[in-house]
């Protein structure tokens, strides 16, 4: 029919392909079931134990003639027990009492098979499978031995999910955690038998903690994970199984690889926790964020000077290169948000962009008024999270805001807060480093961008509210001033006159509205 | 000491008879003999190694003792098991386990059921009041990971609460969890004893030992002091049981701190 149709089908006219994909698919549901267990357990190093300790026990049935099912099951088990006895005999914990187990009977496997002189054919299939040679006889013992694992884990559900999460209540309120524990190693050993011939005891290991892994990082509940790990498990080995068919290669390390391939498809890919969608998100946060910034920053300039921004002082005001401040205003054009002249030097806003500005900026300066007065973090400390939570706080929220600080006027910082409509009043002051000598200043509010500076300036009381008089001006350009609260307000303690010295470029960063040569003493009040 | 005195004809809720537990030949308990009166909040503290878990652990059979039995309710205490729910402290729970908020609390169920039987109506109308009881209905479907710290200890809490057990053991309860919480948690824990619940909780905060607890158990391997708690917290008991661990200074302070109201 197609060429797809002869991919999938191609294969199996032959009837070792057909036993090889019911194995295989077998192989994959019984190990990716219970592996979900051994990753909530942290077992899966026992997993690794219990499927290299089945070695011995399949050399010495391949000695006395025994069905070798038989003989790996029951050195299974005697590891299985033989590290708990370790455990409880010795001072060793569990994962010491697993690696001396495990090696140790893989050792003694080697070592008879080496004894029996088998040919390497052999042990290399033990070790890494040959789902190809699967007979029907191979067939019916790995399902038997599936159907009773998946009945068990069915049956016991409850139990093994509430002893896997919270051993010491289960045990506490009488559940028999010794009989689990070990029916747990039975399921295992029997799950590693019947994989056997597909993958081998080295792969098994990975069949048996990829799949749930995998599932584990996409959800957050045991039955969509065991149905998740399912399909991984099941995926992985009929693809593994195609594609070592195509390929011409080992099929039980192909489907290994399949699998560990879709472990890191949702380690990276995963939507709610994948590497890939993680920074996504946050690459399209911040390219938003670039947006909203450089669009109150056209608001400001527009404010501040009169009619169209020039990109270079846009581009100045951001900090950015003007071909950067370009390609932001070219995205701001694009959204209907601002408008550029014919030589596409300078731009202006649009209502629209107007607008969403006023309530960016409102929202910014109305949750630093919030985190100050209501949260009770230092005036220096704000800027960042409102800068945060402006560009996720929709019109309502900020709304919401302001009726609970009964309207602010102004940020603590004394910017002014714009009203949900309408224009925004010009504080008309300027930086104190313009004031006069012998001039005298209401400190209206202070540039908010860099914490440190706003810790000098609370030291220096240089808040808005306060009065400064400009004494002089000394060495190297610092200010001679006076400062002083007439009043306590807004938090702040009435404070007595004081003499400071104010750095010149601190001294840009505070704007105060002139109020003429008045005498120090003079009963001016703040507003 | 006189173990705590219950009222006439009242069965003590747990009793220690003689019993002596140790950890690889350590002794962790020596000879505690202790009864806990049933319907009332009693504390246990002592100092770090005292043997506080442990005393637990021994009730509910998860140690094995050197000697001595313990009763629940009047009974050998491994038939009594299904009415004692355990809250463990937050450090010993596997935070990440894909475990929703209602999956935990419905595990209060299963000690009601059999093996292999799966909750019924019943069952899921249980979890669902004690959701509404801790105020976690909202936050049912949420991955337990996904909680703040007093979220998660009143998860367990609800789960108790499933359980419809007549007596709980908090280990450590307050660990991780801000004033709030910790208010919301005591208050449950007294809503419980108002319903006529027994509530044994280990903690070592000694400030909030007169304002919590109606029965104080001193323990350091052996029982140093049991009685109502205004009554055995003295100077002298605070001694005895955290050796020269605690300052003169901290004791006084502790002393000095008035009976709550």
């Amino acid at each position: 029919m197609s060429f797809a149709w002869d991919f999938v089908t191609g294969p199996m006219q032959y009837a070792f392909m057909q036993r090889a994909l019911v194995a295989a698919t077998m192989v994959g549901l019984i190990c990716a079931v219970l592996s979900c267990f051994l990753v909530v357990k942290r077992w899966a190093l026992l997993g690794d134990a219990v499927s290299h300790a089945v070695l011995p026990g399949v050399a010495i049935a391949y000695l006395l003639r025994w069905e070798f099912f038989t003989g790996a099951v029951l050195a299974g088990i005697l590891t299985a027990v033989g590290i708990g006895f370790v455990e409880q005999k010795s001072r060793v914990k569990e994962d010491t009492a697993m690696g001396i187990m495990f090696t140790g009977a893989f050792a003694l496997g080697v070592l008879i098979l080496s004894a029996i002189r088998t040919r390497s054919q052999d042990l290399y299939h033990i070790l890494f499978g040959n789902v190809l040679g699967v007979s029907d006889r191979d067939l019916w013992l790995t399902g038997v031995t599936g159907a009773v694992v998946l009945l068990a884990v069915w049956l016991l559900y409850k139990e093994l999910v509430w002893w896997t999460f919270d051993p010491t209540m289960a045990a506490a309120t009488g559940l028999n955690t010794g009989a689990l524990h070990y029916a747990l190693m039975v399921l295992l050993t029997l799950t590693i038998v019947a994989s056997l011939q597909a993958v081998g005891i080295v792969l098994v290991v990975a069949m048996l903690i990829t799949p749930g892994a995998t599932a584990f990082l996409l959800t957050t509940r045991m039955p969509p994970m065991i149905a998740l790990a399912s399909l991984v498990g099941v995926v992985a080995t009929i693809s593994g199984l195609y594609t070592s068919y195509y390929l011409d290669v080992a099929s039980g390390p192909t489907m290994v690889v399949a699998a560990t391939g879709l472990f890191f498809l949702a380690m990276f890919f995963s939507p709610r926790e994948g590497i890939v969608w993680r920074n996504l998100r946050r690459w399209r946060a911040a390219r938003a964020q670039a947006l909203e910034d450089a669009l109150k920053h056209v608001w400001a300039l527009e404010g501040a000077g009169n009619g169209d921004v020039a990109v270079a002082d846009l581009a100045h005001s951001l900090g950015r290169s003007p071909r950067g401040a370009r390609r932001l205003l070219v995205r701001l054009v694009r959204q209907g948000l601002a408008s550029v002249g014919g030589d596409g030097l300078a731009a202006s806003l649009t209502g629209a962009g107007r607008r969403r500005a006023r309530q960016l900026v409102r929202s910014h300066r109305l949750w630093e008024r919030y985190l100050v007065d209501e949260a009770g973090l230092p005036w220096d400390a704000v800027h960042g999270e409102a800068h945060r939570l402006e560009h996720v706080t929709p019109e309502t929220m900020a709304d919401q805001l302001s009726e609970a600080l009964g309207h602010p006027a102004t940020d603590p910082h004394g910017e002014p807060i714009p009203a949900k409509e309408g224009g925004v009043a010009r504080p008309a002051d300027r930086p104190l480093s313009a004031l006069q000598p012998g001039h005298q200043g209401l400190v209206t509010r202070v540039d908010d961008e860099d914490p440190a500076d706003l810790r000098r300036l609370a030291a220096l009381c240089l808040v808005p509210g306060a009065q400064v008089k400009l004494l002089g001006v000394g060495e190297y350009g610092d200010l001679e001033v006076r400062v002083w609260v007439p009043g306590a307000r807004d938090g702040l303690p009435a404070r007595a006159p004081r003499a400071a010295r104010v750095p010149r470029e601190l001294a840009g960063k505070v704007f105060v509205r002139e109020q003429g040569s008045v005498p120090v003493q003079g009963r001016q009040a703040p507003q | 000491m006189t173990p705590a005195p219950a009222p006439a004809g009242d069965v003590p809720a747990m009793e220690w008879h003689n019993v002596s537990v140790s950890y690889h030949d350590r002794p962790v308990l020596r000879g505690v003999t202790l009864a806990i009166a049933a319907g009332r909040v009693t504390g246990v503290i002592g100092p770090n190694g005292a043997g506080k878990s442990t005393l637990l652990k021994a009730a509910l059979g998860l140690v094995p003792l050197d000697s001595g039995r313990v009763r629940l309710f009047g009974r050998p205490a491994l038939t009594q098991r299904r009415r004692v729910a355990y809250v463990p402290q937050r450090g010993a729970v596997d935070w990440d386990y894909p475990v929703s908020v209602a999956d935990v609390v419905l595990m209060g169920r299963y000690p009601h059921l059999g093996l292999a039987r799966r909750p019924g109506p019943a069952d899921l109308a249980r979890v669902r009041r004690a959701l509404e009881e801790t105020g976690l209905d909202d936050l049912a479907n949420r991955q337990i990971g996904q909680l703040s710290g007093g979220q998660q200890q009143r998860v367990f809490l609800a789960r108790a609460l499933a359980q419809e057990a007549d007596l709980l053991l908090l280990d450590e309860p307050f660990v991780g969890v801000d004033a709030a919480t910790e208010e919301a948690i005591i208050g449950l824990i007294r809503r419980l004893k108002d319903q006529g619940r027994t509530v044994l909780l280990v903690n070592h905060d000694l400030t909030v030992v007169r304002e919590y607890y109606d029965d104080l158990v001193m323990l350091n391997q052996r029982v140093v002091a049991v009685g109502p708690a205004g009554q055995v917290f003295t100077e002298d008991t605070l001694r005895r049981t955290f050796g020269g661990r605690l300052t003169i200074l901290e004791q006084a302070d502790l002393l000095a701190k008035e009976p709550g109201p």
